[in-house]
């Protein structure tokens, strides 16, 4: 097992190099940079931008060196074990005229053009609200889902098994963000919470205490309903498939003759079972914590990293984009793995064995 | 399957259907029921308040007058700011103010101080608008209506031959760290930022008239002189729209540590590699960037929060220069936060009366939802006049790559044809709610340059007139679905091009397809992505181009529409290449526009604003004989919300980019009053 994990971490690195390169690619891509997008963005409210003043932000942001050199130089700053700038401003040359070699560094992101930041910096600081968004959701889905779920399954073809699904299907059916933009209505009209965001502006900069936590909790609600219906209703229908695929096996039945207690015997053996294939997506979950439910996101302005992606990818901003889908891809890769561990280890059937090892 | 059993499964499936019908009107129901839409009458929306609609002076407006010594230096500050003097942070009033404040006469009442005024944004970059929008602080500076220029930072100035501008400073104006602003934070800007190859690629070419940079030279500490070698009568507008807030925002004293003409280069590149960066230009530029709160600033507020703080804070600067007439140092409102969302948010915090005063991203199809939720929400709705007129301009491709379709594009008769085929009532209806009238693209009625046989020429909905011309240009020949056919047989087809972030223009594309169709002229709409519009506009590739106007009220600045004047000029891409290169490069205009050019030019060169008044007016007269831009329907109010406890914002102003809107109504002398009325 240890052999195997060596050997897929081993393969994760030349992986991560073609993504990087593919999506750094990617992102440059479509017509223009970041500057034309900047340029016909602020054009479209009405404030041109003068010929000469493009020219003067061509030569900041430095877009007009060829593509490879700036893959090179954007993957060089991101690996911790590189050449490392040099005050004269030259990567591969000492201040003395030496060469300079490649050592261990911290890695350093790059800058945002939009936001005159450093990406380290701007991830940083929407990272614990994404994930304490994603997780409150996630526990959200699983505690509504689950027990739905077996009701629908036991109880099959009842009007509760019909309610439950209808409702399932119209959470599934109704796009995210205009639940998001329903729910803020409601949210205002009814409850007085602010529009959007996750904290009221008295809130919005105090140092964390219960009472900002409490603030926190009293906006958590509409983003957690709103990102949870569409996967709580999908996951009711996996829920019920799996258990109703369980429920008529030989097993169920013998301990059903034996006399085991209704629910005990539900709970004990088919629902393990039907449990199997949500635990092993849960490496899906690391991913989706970055770029999960985006436009929800966007509608409710929530500080999480979604948008800031967005955006990003949308205005051609490179490095913040390229670091930030660099970043998703080590997160797939590394939760791809964890829920292949995860179901090695659960699940006693599943081997995986060098061929012709035995 | 029994026959029985299959009507049984058909019955079900119909139930269910109902039944999710059923559930889906009630879902939609309540939410337009929510929405509050429903019980808002636009017929009554139609009249709007009288200075909408007529050339007539507004009722309260913010005006500027001088400190006289005689008042004595007896002055007084915001409240929060007097524990700061008491602990000996900051020095007492009268030492901050300058010997002469520049007195600003509020369009209400003097104060009260204190307040946050929120403000939304969508983006980064949409925060940064508040260096240039709400900190509107050069040399000089647009009044409200944009009919005069007042003084600012110079509190006087002289023109000779009109080419010599001198202009004399404030004595004692600070920086927001307390140091004295004076000509040699000018210089600075003239010798190592406008002169510096790095920081300044191009030279603006409005400095640069006659082929030479103009001359800046220093009187002394408070005077400066600007001398060009011919006149150049636009100047002064420029300097109140574009060009001084960008010379005197510059300090000296904190800058100099990050230009290679003051620090050894060791020292500088030190600074570039700490700060992660590649060359000193863009430590420089970082260092100046709005969002460094340490570069010091002459503006009413400064950043204290910049983004992505949430929300981004600027808080007011105690030195800025400038009190109300009983001596209290202004802004009034102590804060100003900014905080990202994206528009439908930003219109739903509208309706909630989250929003202290604001008419960015404010959508005029929210309109009648913004006036239904005045009174719950606790804000008016103010309707500023839209110095651009608001209009959607259509501009036809004249320098397109296809010969056929460009020679068609150059008959005038095709154009004028074309305007008479658009159905302007219903786009009114339709797209606008029943707001603003008819007009080509031109000076609204409220600018000194409007002309109207211009403004409402070819307005006239007349299909059969449009058909006329359209036969005697040698369109007449259809193909088998009445569609009309080239010269060279193949079918004319237009391509209506757009961005698909075009906002505010409703169904309007639509009915330009449909009016234009039926008289033969088949269009199609293609909405595109801005970047992809923007690469298909400037290879010439577009038919037809749909955009909105510009500062139409003073079009001297600004002149995209009459001649081909720069990137923004759709209809002459190539001629506008032609008009920036002197000729060298691009294809030479038509004879009309060349005369238009021309006649630019020589305006340029008076200095007589009747006179340049006279010029212009020729210029939109060839505009009416050409016809080059199509215009739809103008004077669409721009619309600002204005929470209730707000004073001194103007009911009626002028809102237009070259006046910095809302910075040309001070948005300094704003104030937030939650005293009971």
């Amino acid at each position: 097992m240890i052999h195997l994990i060596l050997k897929r971490l081993l393969w994760m690195i030349p992986t991560l190099f073609a993504i990087s390169f593919i999506s750094f690619g990617l992102i440059q891509l479509p017509p223009g940079d970041y500057l034309s997008s900047y340029i016909t963005a602020l054009a479209e409210t009405g404030e041109p931008v003068a010929e000469e003043q493009v020219a003067a932000l061509r030569l900041r942001y430095d877009l007009d060196s060829p593509f490879i050199i700036q893959y090179l130089k954007w993957l060089n700053n991101l690996l911790p074990f590189g050449f490392s700038r040099q005050e004269t401003g030259s990567y591969l040359r000492m201040a003395n005229g030496n060469l300079n070699w490649p050592s261990f560094k911290w890695p350093d992101l790059g800058m945002s053009f939009e936001w005159n930041r450093q990406v380290t910096e701007l991830i940083g600081e929407r990272l614990l609200l994404t994930i304490l968004i994603s997780v409150a959701t996630l526990l959200f889905t699983w505690a509504l889902a689950i027990p739905i779920g077996i009701y629908s399954a036991v109880r099959q073809y009842s009007w509760g098994d019909y309610a439950f699904s209808v409702l399932g299907f119209i959470g599934l059916a109704i796009p995210n963000f205009l639940l998001a933009l329903v729910f803020m209505y409601i949210g205002y009209s009814f409850f007085g919470v602010s529009a959007g965001g996750l904290f009221s502006p008295a809130y919005q900069d105090a140092p964390w205490s219960v009472a900002r936590f409490a603030d926190l909790l009293a906006h958590l609600w509409i983003p957690v309903i709103v990102i949870g219906t569409a996967g709580t209703a999908g996951l009711i229908r996996v829920m019920r498939g799996n258990l109703l695929d369980e429920l008529p096996r030989q097993y169920v039945m013998t301990a059903r003759a034996k006399g085991l207690a209704p629910w005990k015997l539900l709970l004990k053996y088919p629902v393990r079972i039907a449990l199997n294939p949500l635990i092993s997506t849960i490496g899906w979950v690391l991913p989706g914590i970055i770029s999960g439910s985006v436009i929800t996101a966007v509608v409710l302005g929530l500080p999480t990293t979604g948008p800031l992606l967005l955006r990003a990818l949308q205005n051609q901003d490179m490095y913040l984009a390229g670091s930030m889908v660099m970043i998703l891809s080590l997160l797939t890769v590394i939760g791809t793995l964890i829920s292949d561990i995860l179901l090695l280890w659960l699940d006693p059937r599943i081997r995986y064995e060098e061929k012709g090892a035995q | 399957m029994s026959y029985l059993s299959f009507l049984r499964f058909l019955l079900r499936l119909g139930l269910v259907s109902i039944s999710l019908f059923l559930l889906t009107e009630l879902v939609a129901h309540t939410t337009f029921f929510l929405s509050g839409s429903d019980n808002v009458d636009i017929g009554h929306l139609a009249t709007l308040p009288a200075p909408l609609r007529q050339d007539r002076p507004p009722l309260a407006l913010n005006q500027v007058s001088e400190w006289e010594p005689e008042s004595g230096r007896v002055f007084r500050q915001a409240p929060i700011l007097d524990s700061l003097v008491q602990v000996s942070a900051l020095p007492p009033v009268e030492e901050r103010l300058p010997t002469n404040p520049l007195v600003i006469v509020p369009a209400d009442q003097n104060g009260p101080y204190g307040g946050t005024w929120t403000r939304y944004g969508t983006s980064p970059s949409d925060i940064g608008i508040f260096s240039h929008r709400l900190a509107y602080d050069g040399l000089v500076r647009w009044g409200p209506m944009g009919r005069e220029i007042r003084p600012n930072l110079a509190w006087r100035w002289e023109v000779s031959e009109g080419r010599i501008y001198t202009f004399h400073l404030r004595r004692g104006v600070r920086w927001s760290d307390g140091h004295p602003f004076t000509a040699d934070d000018i210089l600075f800007w003239y010798e190592d930022v406008l002169q510096n190859e790095d920081l300044t690629p191009v030279i603006p070419v409005e400095y640069r008239k006659g082929g030479k940079l103009v001359e800046l030279e220093k009187i002394d500490s408070y005077t400066i002189r600007f001398r060009y070698d011919e006149p150049y009568g636009l100047f002064l507008k420029m300097m109140a729209s574009n060009l001084s807030y960008q010379l005197v925002s510059y300090p000296a004293h904190y800058l100099k540590h990050f230009h290679p003409s003051y620090v050894s280069p060791a020292t500088l590149n030190r600074q570039v590699q700490a700060a992660g960066m590649d060359f000193w230009y863009q430590l420089f530029a970082d260092r100046f960037d709005y969002r460094n709160t340490e570069c010091p600033r002459i503006w009413p507020w400064v950043v204290a929060k910049p983004p992505p703080a949430r929300p981004a804070e600027f808080i007011r600067n105690p030195y800025y220069w400038k009190v109300d007439p009983e001596g209290q140092q202004l802004p009034y409102i102590d804060r100003m936060t900014f905080e990202i969302f994206n528009m439908e948010t930003i219109n739903i915090k509208a309706i909630n009366g989250e929003i202290g005063m604001q008419g960015r991203h404010i959508t005029f199809q929210n309109y009648p939802l913004f006036m239904a939720n005045q009174e719950r929400g606790g804000y008016r709705v103010r309707h500023w006049l839209d110095g651009g007129d608001g209009t959607i301009a259509i501009a036809f491709n004249l320098n397109h790559k296809d010969p056929v379709l460009k020679e068609i594009f150059h008959q005038r008769r095709f154009r004028i044809a074309l305007s008479h085929a658009l159905d302007r009532a219903a786009v009114r209806e339709a797209s606008f709610l029943g707001q603003g009238e008819p007009r080509q693209i031109s000076p609204p009625p409220s600018s000194a340059y409007h002309v109207p046989e211009h403004a409402y020429a070819y307005l006239e909905y007349d299909p059969a007139l449009a058909n006329r011309l359209l036969d005697e240009i040698g369109l007449d020949a259809r193909d088998e679905q009445g569609y009309r056919l080239r010269p060279d047989g193949r079918p004319l087809s237009l391509n209506l091009e757009t961005s698909s972030t075009m906002l505010g223009a409703g169904k309007l594309f639509e009915m330009i397809v449909t009016d234009w169709s039926r008289v033969g002229v088949k269009t199609v709409v293609k909405h595109q992505a801005r970047q992809l519009y923007a690469q298909r506009r400037n290879a010439l590739l577009c038919d037809v181009m749909v955009w909105g106007g510009s500062g139409e009220i003073i079009p001297t600045l600004d002149p995209r529409w009459f001649l081909p004047y720069s990137a923004a000029s759709f209809f002459g891409l190539d001629y506008a290449r032609w008009f920036r290169s002197d000729g060298q490069k691009g294809e030479k205009p038509p004879p009309d526009m060349l005369r238009c050019i021309k006649l630019f030019h020589q305006l340029e060169r008076t200095v007589d604003e009747s006179e340049q008044i006279r010029l212009f007016k020729e210029i939109i007269e060839l505009n009416r004989k050409n016809l080059w831009v199509i215009g739809t329907v103008g004077a669409i109010p721009q619309i600002f919300i204005v929470n209730e406890k707000f004073r001194n914002v103007p009911e009626v102003a002028i809102a237009c980019w070259p006046l910095r809107t809302p910075g040309a109504t001070a948005p300094e002398s704003y104030a937030i009053d939650s005293r009971p009325q």
